[in-house]
């Protein structure tokens, strides 16, 4: 009989999630650089003697390539595992967030900020991390990816107050240098330190659960069963259609949360309402953000995630719902409250089923290129919006759009064939 | 409002009109100055990973110590089980 000899006595948590707590402490600090950028226009407009049109060419130059940048993290994911990529990319970001407190000009800043922050900051997010997480999580997939996303939420709170505080107490250049070391010295050795790529690396199984005979010989292949659509190279779950509904959900995903970014301020001025209310709005539905996420977290364990994934668009498609049929001042509202219950929420549900259907071996390319549509959808609607408002006078045209593309993202998730496709249900030599 | 400045997923950038307000109303509900911001977080951001890195540490070190502890327990091949 074998017994797993690594739960040791007085321990009860596995060492999972410590690696969970380390890769939300890489989300929260990690996303600095991107989010807190705008505090910073105006003083560099003054000092580098720019516009801001000028300095946002920068900021968009970067998300270009970080979203480029997506696939090829993914791929070194799959091949060299999450914890170097991750630790390297932690590196360079710390090292250009430090440098960025050094530039004396804009191409200066475009230089450290572009292909260096930028780049490398797709290895510090969402693909690496899913892609290790799946790895250590089976039961507790969704839980342990949305406490992980939650990491850039709460930094979003915490860091860009931090810094504007900061920007005060001392100047631009030193806020940048601390950002930088703190991510240097704290979060580089921490993810060096927590993060292990597998389980087995530890003689652990996924979830902490007691090793059995069964994975005990089996080893690998036991430990991690993989579905009847496993891949052992990307490109053949395209040839699939789970993944085509699923990057076709993204893509909605992506252009709904872009838009409303972007264009939930404006729209709101532009419906009379005050920037201050609007701003205030918009804080609420980043607070309910992060409550939602951590919530249907916790449920699509429990149930199948296809359905929460349904039921996600579908809440998001009544929020933009809500902004078209009831009057702004409320419309808003409503849109902050509903809206925030599934703003991140499709993030987890979306890592965790593409692994369960495509096994884990390539789980951090094919995330790398969701990832990768998702801001292309981004993209495309934040231009999409303000061309419409450009040509109409209004958003309602476009919000009736996103409702309207929503609704098919809730029908296309509910008609992925989970059941016949995921390993939580299915595995492979039963399917043969 | 820069036009492409939402390419990062679900990562909103900051609005400076909007962290302008909210830095605003925060200072004037609380009267707070700069530093009393500042030290807090800057306090949490610096005992958390050194906090969690010392218990993951520790727990490894159970893990290793859990391992090395069953005396009748035969290494069978290099993947961490043993045989009782």
């Amino acid at each position: 009989m074998f017994s797993h000899p690594t739960t040791p006595k007085g321990s009860r948590i596995f060492y999972g999630w410590y690696i969970v707590g380390a890769m939300f402490f890489m989300g929260l600090i990690g996303v600095a650089p991107r989010q807190a950028l705008g505090l910073f226009f105006d003083t560099w407009s003054e000092e580098f003697g720019v516009t801001v049109s000028q300095l946002s060419a920068v900021a968009a130059a970067g998300w270009l390539i970080n979203g480029v940048s997506q696939p090829i993290v993914g791929a070194l994911t799959d091949r060299f595992g999450g914890r170097i990529v991750m630790f390297v990319s932690m590196i360079a970001v710390g090292i250009g967030t430090f440098l960025i407190g050094v530039t004396v000009n804009i191409w200066t800043l475009a230089f450290v900020y572009i292909p260096i922050v930028s780049f490398a900051m797709s290895g510090i997010l969402f693909v690496p991390g899913t892609a290790l997480l799946v790895r250590w999580f089976k039961r507790k997939r969704g839980t342990a990816i949305s406490v992980y996303s939650s990491g850039t939420s709460i930094g979003g709170m915490l860091l860009i107050p931090f810094m504007a505080y900061l920007l005060v107490l001392v100047d631009w250049r030193a806020t940048w240098m601390v950002v930088g070391a703190a991510m240097l010295l704290l979060a580089a050795p921490l993810i060096w330190m927590v993060l292990r790529n597998d389980p087995r690396d530890m003689g652990l199984m996924p979830d902490g659960d007691p090793m059995s005979e069964e994975t005990a010989a089996g080893g690998m292949k036991a430990s991690q069963r993989q579905g009847p659509l496993a891949v052992e190279a990307w490109r053949e779950a395209y040839r699939t259609p789970p993944m085509w509904q699923l990057t076709a959900t993204y893509v909605v995903c992506g252009m709904t949360t872009g838009a409303i970014a972007i264009h939930f301020v404006p729209y709101a001025v532009s419906e009379g309402i005050p920037v201050s209310t609007a701003a205030l709005a918009f804080g609420l539905l980043s607070f309910i953000n992060l409550v939602g996420v951590l919530t249907t977290g916790f449920i699509s364990d429990h149930m199948l995630r296809k359905n929460m994934l349904t039921l996600v668009y579908g809440v998001r498609g009544l929020a933009f719902v809500a902004l078209v049929a009831l009057p702004s001042s409320i419309g808003l509202w409503a849109f902050a409250l509903i809206g925030g219950a599934s703003w991140l929420s499709s993030v987890p549900q979306t890592g965790a089923l593409t692994a369960e259907i495509y096994g884990i071996k390539r789980a951090g390319t094919l995330n790398g290129m969701l990832n990768l549509v998702h801001q292309v959808g981004g993209a495309s609607a934040v231009f999409g919006a303000g061309l419409v408002f450009d040509l109409s006078g209004s958003y309602t045209p476009f919000f009736i759009i996103a409702a309207g593309t929503l609704a098919f993202a809730s029908l296309v998730s509910w008609m992925v064939r989970e059941k016949a496709c995921s390993a939580r249900f299915v595995q492979a030599n039963e399917s043969a | 409002m820069p036009a492409l400045a939402i390419l990062a997923h679900h990562s909103e950038p900051s609005d400076p009109v909007l962290l302008g307000w909210l830095v605003g109303t925060f200072e004037e509900v609380l009267g707070l100055g700069p530093a009393t911001v500042v030290v807090p977080i800057a306090i949490g951001i610096g005992v958390f990973p050194c906090l969690l890195g010392w218990l993951a540490w520790r727990a490894r070190c159970r893990y290793a110590a859990g391992a090395s502890d069953s005396p009748d327990a035969t290494d069978i091949g290099g993947d961490g089980l043993r045989a009782k």
